[in-house]
C-alpha cells in the first residue's frame, strides 16, 4: 500500500498544486456566476470577470512563486 | 478552423507531452530490467484506464449539457493554469525545465537503488513503475479528451488527436529506442497550458450562459490572451531569481 500513497497524491494535485492560484481560480468562477445571477441581461459583464478574475489570478500566483526565496 | 479542430490539436499536443512522459518511464524500465515487466505493468495500467473509462463514459451524457460544461469548464481551468503556471515559471528560469534523458537516468537508478535497499524483486518493481507511469499520464489524457471533447459533442476529434499521438510517440519511440529528448517538451507545456486554460474560460462561460462574441473565435481571443499574458509574466519575473541571493 505504501508503494500507491505517491499515485493518491499524485491524483490529489491532479487539479490543484497551488493553493493560491486553485483558491483564486475558485473565486473568480463564483465571482462570475453571482454576477451573471445578478445581471442576468448583461452576461457578457460575467464573462469578462471571469476571463480577468483567471488572468489575474495566473500572473499573481507566478509574482508570488518569483517572490518566494530559493529553497 | 472550429472547435472540432482546436480540440483535435488541444487532446493531440496534450497526449503528445504525456505519452513521451510515460514512454521514457517505460523505456528506461524495459533497459534495465528487460521488456516482460515493462509491457506487463503498461498493459495492465491500460487495463485499468480502460475500466475506468467504460464505467464513467456513460455518466456523461446523462449530464445537462449546461452542468457539464461548467464542470468540465472549471476543472479545466484549475488543470490548465495549474499546467501554465508551471510553464511560466520554467520559462523564466524559476523550476528547473524538464529533460527527458534526465528523467530516464533517474528512473534508472531509482528501480535499482529501491531493489537493493528494500530487497524487493526488481520485476515486481518495474511492474508498479510501468503501471504507474501508464495510468497516470494515460488519467490525464483520458480527462483532457474529455475536457475539451464533452462539452459539446467533440470527442471523436478529441479522441482521435490523442490516438494521433500515443502512435506517433510509440512508432517514433519504438523506432529510436531512446528517450524522446528533441521533443520540444517544454514548449509544447506552454502551448498545452495556453490552450487548455483557454477552453476553461470558453466551457465555464458557457456553462454559465453567456454567449461569447464571435461565438468559437472567442476561444481564439483567449488562447491569445493567455499567450500574452503568461510571457509577459515569464519575462518580468525572470530577473527576480536573477537578483536573487543564491
Amino acid at each position: 500500500m505504501n508503494r500507491l500513497a505517491p499515485l493518491g497524491r499524485k491524483l490529489a494535485g491532479f487539479f490543484v498544486d497551488d493553493a493560491f492560484l486553485g483558491g483564486a481560480t475558485v473565486a473568480s468562477v463564483l465571482a462570475a456566476s453571482l454576477c451573471r445571477a445578478a445581471l442576468a441581461t448583461r452576461p457578457l459583464i460575467a464573462g469578462a470577470l471571469l476571463a480577468g478574475g483567471c488572468v489575474l489570478a495566473l500572473t499573481l500566483s507566478v509574482v508570488r512563486a518569483a517572490a518566494r526565496p530559493p529553497t | 478552423m472550429g472547435t472540432g479542430g482546436a480540440a483535435l490539436g488541444a487532446a493531440f499536443l496534450a497526449s503528445v507531452v504525456e505519452v513521451v512522459e510515460a514512454f521514457t518511464i517505460i523505456l528506461a524500465v524495459g533497459t534495465v530490467q528487460g521488456w516482460r515487466p515493462a509491457v506487463g505493468g503498461s498493459l495492465a495500467g491500460l487495463l485499468v484506464l480502460a475500466l475506468i473509462v467504460a464505467a464513467f463514459g456513460p455518466v456523461l451524457q446523462l449530464i445537462p449539457i449546461h452542468a457539464l460544461q461548467l464542470t468540465v469548464g472549471v476543472l479545466l481551468l484549475l488543470f490548465g493554469m495549474r499546467w501554465l503556471r508551471k510553464a511560466v515559471l520554467r520559462r523564466a528560469g524559476l523550476i528547473p525545465q524538464r529533460d527527458e534523458l534526465t528523467a530516464y537516468a533517474g528512473q534508472a537508478a531509482y528501480l535499482i537503488t529501491e531493489a537493493s535497499r528494500k530487497n524487493t524483486r526488481l520485476d515486481w518493481l518495474a511492474g508498479v513503475a510501468t503501471f504507474k507511469a501508464v495510468l497516470l499520464e494515460g488519467l490525464e489524457v483520458v480527462f483532457i479528451v474529455i475536457a475539451v471533447g464533452a462539452a459539446r459533442g467533440l470527442l471523436w476529434p478529441a479522441s482521435l488527436g490523442a490516438l494521433a499521438a500515443c502512435a506517433l510517440v510509440l512508432l517514433v519511440g519504438l523506432a529510436l529506442r531512446r528517450p524522446l529528448a528533441q521533443v520540444p517538451e517544454n514548449t509544447l507545456k506552454f502551448a498545452v497550458g495556453v490552450m487548455l486554460s483557454a477552453f476553461g474560460v470558453f466551457w465555464t462561460g458557457e456553462g454559465l450562459g453567456v454567449a461569447w462574441p464571435g461565438e468559437d473565435l472567442a476561444l481564439v481571443f483567449f488562447a491569445a490572451m493567455f499567450l500574452l499574458v503568461a510571457l509577459a509574466a515569464a519575462r518580468a519575473v525572470a530577473p527576480l531569481r536573477a537578483e536573487a541571493p543564491q
